[in-house]
């Protein structure tokens, strides 16, 4: 019988291409809703995450639940199918379960980022009577002392890890991404062997970005550099490709959790296929033009990396926010560098990054130059050497 | 024959899709795309209809032959039962 995970991992391949048709008809398919920027986990590298005084201190507000639900029932009429519930910590709301519950009969596909350790019963008997089609939680390490260091507090492990045994029992999709800095980057293989006892999706992110503005954080101390973060990748492949290699009848399933190399080929089609060529270019993902995010305090943002250009769905109408949102990009041109390098369809030379990362959208950072050049070389390597 | 509660038919980038809400999330088998004359249809039987009146509105409403009507309603309703959208 196909469970609802299943169900949502065919919302998932079938989604790519609707996120095309609707991008070029300017159809706001994805949202995200970051409800809050608090978060009961104190990682020293995230670039999101506020204190109830840092919010206090910029004069902003937390939308309330009654906001975000006109902003739901905004989303579902301008034609958003598929909602990202996020933060912070979105459990981390008293009133999650009222947003959730209402939220949840509008007619969205629903996935949850949590980092898992706030769900106990109560959450399991939400989202047991009203599952979310997936949920991705980001693992930190694969212990007490990793947790430690990373979110300020060994507890936090045994409560992700009560968290992964409660979200595993649902009807739901579960990933589990593990985020790596230099505190946890030997851990590779203990945490996907720790993600691997309540899913076998397990994906690793070694992207770490300075802080939004408003936000204090250590990622340029505790970052990987270009040689370590491609290390982990390359490792993390190596075991997928043993895994195949062992285990031929189960390729299908290996296929789908690696990451895969792809030539430029399918990189060219796929852009068309993924509506990647529709405007504004300069964005070289769907955000601006399928996808939006909502910030805690109510703006529209192409995506969260992008703090500093917003319009506002609550002043100005959902739509018109929507319709305005490429405009902005208008002045926004990639750095030459960019456009004559033999990288640039393999690079993640996004102007949000390079905004956060430099304070300009076309001054090229080093840090992703770096990752990208470190990343295609290695590859290339290890292609010549197969 | 009636569609359950707890479905909803929405028009999206011009496309019908079938998309389960609340406690159907469990139950729903599969991803539904439905054309313009389908999602008539899944709106017609949003209240309970007999078979024979299904095939007179579709005879009325798309000037077709009784016999093209049924095939084309009995291959929907394989659809829509194979996905569980339907009362039994
Ligand atoms: S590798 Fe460097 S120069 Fe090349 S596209 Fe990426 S950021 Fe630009």
């Amino acid at each position: 019988m196909k469970t609802p995970a299943h169900k949502a991992e065919a919302w998932e391949s079938a989604d790519s291409t609707f996120a095309a048709h609707a991008a070029r008809r300017r159809v706001p398919l994805r949202g995200t809703f970051e409800l809050t920027p608090r978060c009961n986990f104190g990682c020293k590298m995230c670039y999101i995450h506020m204190t109830p005084a840092d919010i206090a201190s910029q004069g902003r507000q937390e939308l309330t639940a009654g906001q975000w639900l006109r902003v739901a029932r905004d989303a579902i009429d301008n034609g958003t199918l598929n909602l990202m519930i996020t933060g912070g910590e979105p459990l981390l709301r008293d009133d999650f379960a009222e947003i959730y519950t209402e939220i949840n009969r509008m007619g969205f596909i629903i996935g949850i980022n949590t980092n898992a350790s706030l769900v106990d019963e109560k959450y399991h008997r939400l989202f047991s009577k009203y599952p979310p089609s997936s949920v991705s939680v980001t693992l930190y390490g694969a212990d007490r002392e990793t947790y430690h260091s990373i979110t300020g507090n060994g507890n936090h492990f045994d409560s992700t890890i009560k968290g992964l045994e409660y979200l595993s029992d649902l009807p739901t999709f579960l990933e589990i991404k593990a985020t790596f800095i230099k505190d946890n980057k030997d851990q590779l293989d203990r945490m996907r062997e720790t993600a691997n006892r309540y899913t076998k999706r397990f994906a690793i992110n070694f992207m770490v970005f300075k802080p939004v503005p408003g936000v204090v954080s250590q990622a340029e101390k505790c970052r990987l550099s270009a040689k370590e973060s491609i290390d982990i990748d390359i490792s993390n492949r190596m075991y997928y490709n043993e895994l195949r290699r062992q285990n031929k009848e189960k390729k299908d399933e290996a296929d789908k959790n690696a990451p895969h190399d792809e030539d430029e080929a399918i990189r060219d089609s796929k852009k068309r296929d993924y509506g990647l060529d529709v405007y504004p270019e300069v964005l070289t993902c769907l955000a601006a033009k399928s996808a939006y995010w909502i910030s805690w305090d109510g703006r529209m943002l192409p995506c969260a990396t992008f703090d500093t250009l917003a319009t506002e769905p609550l002043k100005e109408g959902f739509k018109e926010a929507w319709d305005r949102m490429p405009s902005l990009f208008k002045d926004i041109k990639h750095p030459q560098k960019c456009v004559t390098c033999e990288y640039f369809l393999n690079c993640p030379n996004c102007p949000a990054y390079f905004h956060v990362e430099t304070g300009s959208f076309d001054t090229v950072s080093d840090y992703i130059c770096e990752l990208a050049r470190e990343r295609n070389e290695r590859l290339a390597e290890i292609r010549n050497t197969v | 024959m009636k569609i359950k509660e707890g479905y909803l038919l929405r028009t999206i980038a011009d496309t019908n899709i079938i998309v389960p809400v609340s406690e159907r999330v469990i139950e729903f088998k599969g991803m539904i795309a439905l054309n313009d004359v389908s999602a008539e249809i899944w709106r017609f039987l949003e209240t309970e209809r007999e078979y024979s009146e299904i095939v007179d509105f579709m005879v009325s409403s798309y000037d077709i032959e009784k016999e093209a009507a049924e095939k084309d309603l009995d291959a929907l309703l394989k659809q829509m039962n194979d996905s569980g959208v339907l009362e039994s």
